[in-house]
């Protein structure tokens, strides 16, 4: 999610001034979103300039922001539309395996062991996280999201694994090591 | 905590003659102590039941050895390795872990009866065990009568009922949906909390995951080891 | 051990879960000890002890006096009785026989039930005592025989009291099955001459020896009539007293003038003339006699021994047999059906003995409760029952009518029965590694090697120790002639196991129902053997009795063919006192009158010393042989063969020869023969005539031929040719008044067949069902998945009728040679001979009958397999829902 988005959302519940708005957004994602206050205020003015939101000065001297016609549109739109997952996979992990099995840099297997241990740590912290008491409804949906997530991080990182034992990968180093072996067998 | 409640040291376990020879486990090292939930994943045959069946004495390691509550498991005999059973190491399966005929507290009793304590004494027991899980007041129902996940926790009381403090836990959520599962290791992490030691396996990174120490096997041979951070992650860690 | 009661618990609580299987097998332990208790309680009533038989006679007396010769001669006993001791007490009765309807006879007696010392000699069972002249009680059986009631009046034939009133019915305490009419105390005083005299008190015995002392010195001479010649002259010595004192003067010259001029024939022709003397003209008065005999002297003739407790044990043990194979394959079953259970016992600690006490312990259980149900079971039958099984045994039942003895062996038997039958499955259920069962597998060991040695040397001993048991005359106990049968049985079945699993060798030659059923009896060999093993003790039956039966057929015809139901022999009269009497024309009449529809041939036999040709022969063998022979007394008459005699036999070949002067044997087979005649060879012919098998002469001489032996002895016989065969009514009738053989209706040796295949077939389908219902959830189990992949519903019922059929094919299989070894065994260890006139045969010539035998290998099988097939449902649509 968008702060731009967010912003929008929170917006469409009614009238508020800038670190109302930072407040809000947090608690609403169980304080798993620590926002700069700065930033909140130039994605304001990033809406105002593209028409979605306008703001007014009232009496004590803060600045209010309330939603335009196509900020309401927006925020609906937005909404609306499913996320998009088609780049999720376009990321370091599989960017740095394909680089392990194309390079001979680093045996794949390694890495991706070396992935699971860690997004494996990941998700027992998460899993410790679960159990601390905590029963903030929006806390809890974020912390399953990003427990789902990682998990599906795991069983991907599974299947890259079984993807490469069944799949023959051609690099320079196993090139190079089955000739290795060929030398040896003949000599046996 | 300074002495392993389940130690294996070196451990290996070969199925088969020299032809057909089979490699469940290779070298295992491990330590659980008391108060740790560990978990063993890996794929199907990686290793993880035979792991477990050694653990619990109900199989003998080929190379290695295993100790438990510090008795050497290679030293004692098939009656002193049943007397582990009863009153060391519990055990929980993936389905149909009660005996049909005995009510809940009868079935968590078990082991203190059959280890020579007198009913009423065991049913005490019994009850503080089912207590602990949540299962106060359904002492006299049949397993029938539970539902899975109940069925269950009864395992897991009876597993870590009176002296018991190891539990061996293979796919204890097999059978059951999302939430249950949940349940049930949420239990099983309380009484780790409490002072119990648990070896679960599991091949669900999710369930896995609720574990201090998460083994994972790869054609018998300890693949690699994440463990949970010792000082808990707070929400500022996440961003 | 530790934890034992915790074991015994689970299998408590195993047992009422699995209730169905439960009640079945407490069932199954159950009838067979009530049927123990029952049968124990029957020979319990029919036996007696001698301190009872006694009691019949003697009541609460010492002594039993029993005097002849009226009224004086019973007051002289009380009188002197009394003289010599005057604390005794007497009482006197006298007894008498009458006529009931159907030639039955009961005993009257007028005994004084009232007075003390006739304690225990009858019971009342109904009504009072008749205590009033006119009143009379009866036994249950003169009342059923005379269709009387209390309250009835009536008058008996052979009673001189007139008309009585029944008020009651009484019975002697131990032969309940008497017929008995008690009338009232002194009823009989002026008819009858025998009375008997109870005495009682401390001193009876002793006052006994001294009465019977004063009888002979002074008693007697008193009541005895004074001999017309005193002393005896010393030719007369030997005359008995009896005789001596009615002879006159002249009658005792004429015996001394006997004596001395007939020195010759011995003492026999005086004899014969004091006899006729004495009773040619209608028999003399009675001489009074006193006879004392004293309850000792009754207890010391010997004991009837009780073996109530033995008997009702044997009857038990033999269907415990069964119960021990049917229960063992119900175990055997469960351990591999809960498998899961028991490696749930292991992994929750529990050691080899726990598991081993839980199946044991469950088994316990059913016994227990089995026992106990039968126990309660056999008893209310006995009590329930009690009318009407006092019509079958001789003494009253009271209280519960058995022993803790009687009860206690067929419960023992049970237990120790059932204890088998579960170690071997409980062994093996505790052998399973925690595991292999926690997986639901069970390990398949191969058979073991030594199972097959171990079998045939089992049987080969139980042979052995029957052999020598029954051929040392010395030591001869049935005891280890049972242990012997056990042994040999057990080791055939034995067998079962590996021969099951040689069977299934030939699997891979056979379509795929059939490869299945053979793999699977191999596979689950525990509770396959087990049901061939039970089947096989059923057949065992069937097998010995057919094989027994043609060899006893086969002994028969050593004395002709087989009887035909239409001829009797009718051999002379039959007087009350003296026995047979030669045939008369009123006794001809008799059996006219008994049978309407008849062909009479009457004939003259001739007493010859005939010896059939077979016979010299068989003298010749019996000399060498080393056990005393019975040699059958030939027949030493020949009948001659009157025309309407060949006309009653209605065979034309035997007229035929008769017309041909030819002497004719009726034998069993057509040939030429010889016969000795007064050791004089002579031809002959034989033919196969079924005749009257006994008394029949068998030997037919022409007319011309008898005329050569007319100094022989002659006597005539009658033969009737009957429509039908007498009824059993007219038997009894008939027996009393003449002697006669033949005329019998013997039931045909189809029928008798026909009757065993249908019990063996409903037996072997009785345990069949009860093994498949043992079994029935692990093979649906496995058959499950048989129709899940594609196979039929009606699979089930092909797969369980072959399953069944091999079984009992199996178990045939063993039991044909297994009796036939068992009557070899049996007829091997002590030799003797059967001989008559067409033969002779040794009891161990055993003659097999090859075509019952073979049909009982060959279609026991085929009938149970197709009734299963017919009876068993398809396996469910819905796969059945696994008990958790």
């Amino acid at each position: 999610m968008g702060l731009k988005e967010g912003l929008l959302c929170l917006l469409a519940t009614g009238d508020s001034h800038g670190y109302e708005l930072k407040t809000e957004l947090e608690a609403t994602t169980g304080d798993t979103w620590q926002i700069n206050i700065g930033q909140i205020y130039t994605t304001l003015q990033r809406l105002e300039r593209d028409g979605l939101v306008v703001h007014s000065n009232v009496a004590d001297g803060r600045v209010v922001y309330s939603l335009t016609e196509a900020g309401r549109l927006a925020a609906s739109q937005w909404m609306a539309k499913a996320v998009d997952l088609a780049v999720a996979g376009r990321d370091d992990i599989s960017l740095k395996i394909l680089m392990a099995i194309r390079s001979g840099i680093d045996d794949p297997r390694r890495v991706i062991e070396r992935q699971r241990g860690s997004t494996m740590a990941l998700l027992q912290d998460y899993t410790t996280l679960k159990t601390g008491g905590d029963e903030d409804i929006g806390w809890l949906l974020y912390l399953d999201r990003l427990i789902f997530s990682a998990e599906a991080e795991l069983r991907w990182l599974d299947k890259v694994e079984s993807r490469l034992e069944t799949t023959p990968v051609e690099t320079e180093e196993t090139a190079h090591l089955q000739e290795v072996e060929a030398r040896e067998e003949v000599s046996r | 905590m300074s002495t392993p409640v389940l130690s294996l040291r070196r451990v290996g376990k070969t199925h088969g003659s020299a032809a057909q020879r089979v490699d469940a486990l290779v070298d295992v090292d491990l330590e659980l102590m008391a108060g740790e939930l560990v978990a063993v994943t890996g794929r199907s045959g990686s290793g993880k039941t035979t792991l477990l069946n050694l653990a619990g004495a109900l199989d003998e390691p080929t190379t290695g050895e295993v100790i438990v509550e510090g008795q050497n498991l290679a030293a004692l005999t098939k009656n002193e390795l049943a007397r582990v059973r009863r009153v060391s190491v519990g055990y929980v399966f993936q389905q149909f872990n009660l005996l049909p005929s005995l009510t809940a507290a009868e079935n968590v009793s078990l082991p203190l009866e059959l280890d020579g304590m007198k009913p009423a004494e065991a049913r005490g027991f019994a009850e503080i065990s089912l207590a602990e899980l949540g299962l106060a007041g359904m002492e006299d129902r049949y397993p029938d009568q539970l539902s899975g996940g109940e069925q269950q926790r009864v395992a897991i009381a009876r597993g870590l009922v009176g002296p018991r403090s190891v539990l061996l836990a293979d796919e204890p959520t097999g059978a059951l949906d999302e939430a249950t599962s949940e349940s049930i290791l949420r239990a099983l992490r309380a009484r780790c909390d409490g002072g119990a030691a648990a070896l679960l396996v599991t091949h669900e990174p999710a369930y896995a995951a609720w574990a201090d120490r998460v083994v994972r096997l790869r054609d018998g041979r300890v693949e690699g080891i994440s463990v949970r951070s010792t000082t808990p992650i707070t929400t500022a860690d996440l961003h | 051990m530790k934890g034992r009661r915790a074991a015994l618990k689970v299998a408590a609580k195993n047992a009422l879960r699995n209730r169905k299987r439960t009640v079945f097998l407490v069932l199954l332990v159950g009838v067979p000890v009530a049927l123990g208790v029952f049968v124990a309680g029957i020979v319990r009533a029919s036996n007696f002890t001698p301190e009872e038989a006694a009691q019949l006679e003697f009541g609460t007396a010492d002594v039993h006096v029993q005097v002849q010769g009226g009224e004086e001669v019973v007051e002289w006993v009380y009188e002197n009785a009394r003289a010599i001791d005057p604390a005794l007490t007497l009482t006197d009765f006298r007894r008498t026989g009458l006529r009931l309807e159907d030639f039955q006879f009961a005993l009257a007696s007028d005994l004084d039930l009232a007075h003390p010392l006739t304690d225990g000699m009858l019971v009342v069972l109904d009504g009072e005592v008749p205590d009033a002249p006119g009143e009379a009680a009866i036994s249950p059986r003169v009342a059923d025989n005379m269709d009387l009631e209390i309250g009835d009046r009536r008058e008996f034939d052979d009673l001189a009291v007139g008309e009585v009133e029944i008020v009651g019915i009484v019975s002697e305490p131990i032969a309940n099955s008497d017929a008995t009419v008690l009338l009232w105390a002194g009823a009989l005083d002026d008819e009858e001459q025998f009375t008997t005299v109870l005495v009682g008190g401390e001193g009876a015995e002793a006052a006994a020896a001294r009465l019977d002392e004063l009888w002979w010195s002074e008693g007697q001479p008193r009541f005895w009539p004074e001999p017309a010649v005193d002393p005896k002259p010393v030719e007369l010595q030997e005359l008995e007293d009896e005789f001596y004192v009615f002879l006159t003067e002249r009658q005792v010259e004429e015996l001394v003038e006997l004596a001395r001029t007939d020195s010759e024939g011995g003492f026999q022709a005086v004899f014969e003339r004091a006899w006729e003397m004495v009773y040619g003209s209608g028999g003399p008065p009675q001489l009074a006699s006193v006879y004392m005999e004293t309850r000792s002297q009754r207890l010391s003739q010997g004991s009837i021994e009780s073996n109530s407790a033995l008997l009702s044990t044997a009857a038990s043990t033999l269907l415990l047999i069964e119960v021990a194979f049917v229960t063992g394959a119900a175990f055997a079953a469960g351990t591999r059906r809960r498998l899961r259970e028991i490696g749930l016992l292991g992994a929750s600690g529990a050691s080899e003995k726990h598991i081993r006490t839980t199946v044991i312990g469950e088994g316990l259980t059913i016994a227990l409760v089995g026992s106990g149900l039968g126990v309660l079971l056999g008893i209310a039958v006995l009590l329930l029952g009690r009318p009407l099984l006092h019509r079958f045994v001789t003494r009253l039942i009271t209280g519960l009518g058995v022993s803790v003895s009687d009860i206690l062996g067929p419960v023992a038997v049970a237990l120790v029965s059932v204890l088998i039958a579960v170690w071997i499955p409980a062994k093996t259920a505790s052998k399973i590694p925690t595991i292999t069962a926690l997986q639901g597998r069970m390990p398949s060991s191969p058979p073991r090697r030594w199972v097959i040695p171990a079998g045939l040397i089992a049987s080969s001993l139980g042979g052995l120790l029957i052999t020598v048991s029954i051929a040392s005359t010395s030591n001869f106990s049935p005891a280890l002639v049972a242990i012997g049968g056990v042994m040999v049985v057990g080791g055939v079945a034995m067998l079962a196991s590996p021969i099951l699993a040689g069977v299934s060798t030939l699997a891979d030659h056979v379509p795929a129902t059939g490869r299945l059923v053979l793999r699977d009896s191999a596979r689950h060999r525990t509770r396959s053997a087990v049901a061939v093993a039970a089947i096989m003790v059923i057949l065992l039956a069937p097998a010995i009795l057919a094989t027994m039966s043609e060899t006893s057929a086969q002994q028969d015809l050593l004395y002709g063919l087989p009887e035909p139901s239409n001829q009797l022999l009718l051999l002379g009269g039959w007087d009350q006192a003296f026995g047979p009497t030669p045939i008369g024309e009123d006794d001809i009449a008799t059996v006219a009158a008994v049978v309407p529809e008849r062909q009479l041939a009457t004939f003259e036999t001739l007493e010859l010393r005939i010896r059939t040709k077979e016979q010299m022969e068989i003298e010749a063998v019996s000399d060498d042989a080393q056990n005393t022979i019975q040699l059958e007394s030939p027949s030493n008459r020949a009948a001659v063969a009157t025309a309407s005699l060949v006309s009653a036999i209605g065979d034309e070949r035997v007229g035929e020869a008769i017309a041909n002067d030819r002497i004719v044997v009726l034998g069993v087979e057509d040939k030429e023969t010889f016969v000795s005649i007064d050791h004089e060879e002579v031809p002959a012919v034989e033919f196969a005539v079924p005749v009257v098998r006994w008394s029949m002469p068998r030997v037919l001489l022409p007319a011309s031929v008898a005329a050569q032996y007319q100094d022989a002895e002659s006597r005539p016989m009658a033969l009737f040719i009957l429509d039908r065969p007498l009824s059993d009514r007219e038997q009894v009738e008939l027996s009393g008044q003449v002697d006669f053989s033949g005329g019998r209706d013997y039931m045909p040796a189809g029928m008798t067949y026909a009757i065993g295949a249908g019990v063996t077939l409903l037996a072997v389908l009785i345990v069949i069902s009860l093994v498949t219902a043992v079994s029935a959830a692990e093979v649906d189990e496995e058959l499950r998945t048989i129709v899940a992949v594609g196979a039929p519903g009606s699979f089930r019922r092909r797969f369980l009728g072959l399953l069944t059929g091999y079984q009992t094919l199996i178990g045939a299989a063993l039991a044909v040679p297994l009796g036939l070894g068992l009557i070899k065994v049996f007829t091997s260890a002590r030799q003797s001979f059967y001989q008559g006139p067409f033969g002779q045969l040794s009891n161990s010539d055993i003659f097999i009958p090859w075509l019952p035998l073979i049909a009982l290998i060959v279609l026991t099988p085929f009938v149970v397999g197709l009734l299963t097939l017919v009876s068993v449902r398809s396996a469910p649509v819905t796969p059945p829902r696994r008990a958790t």
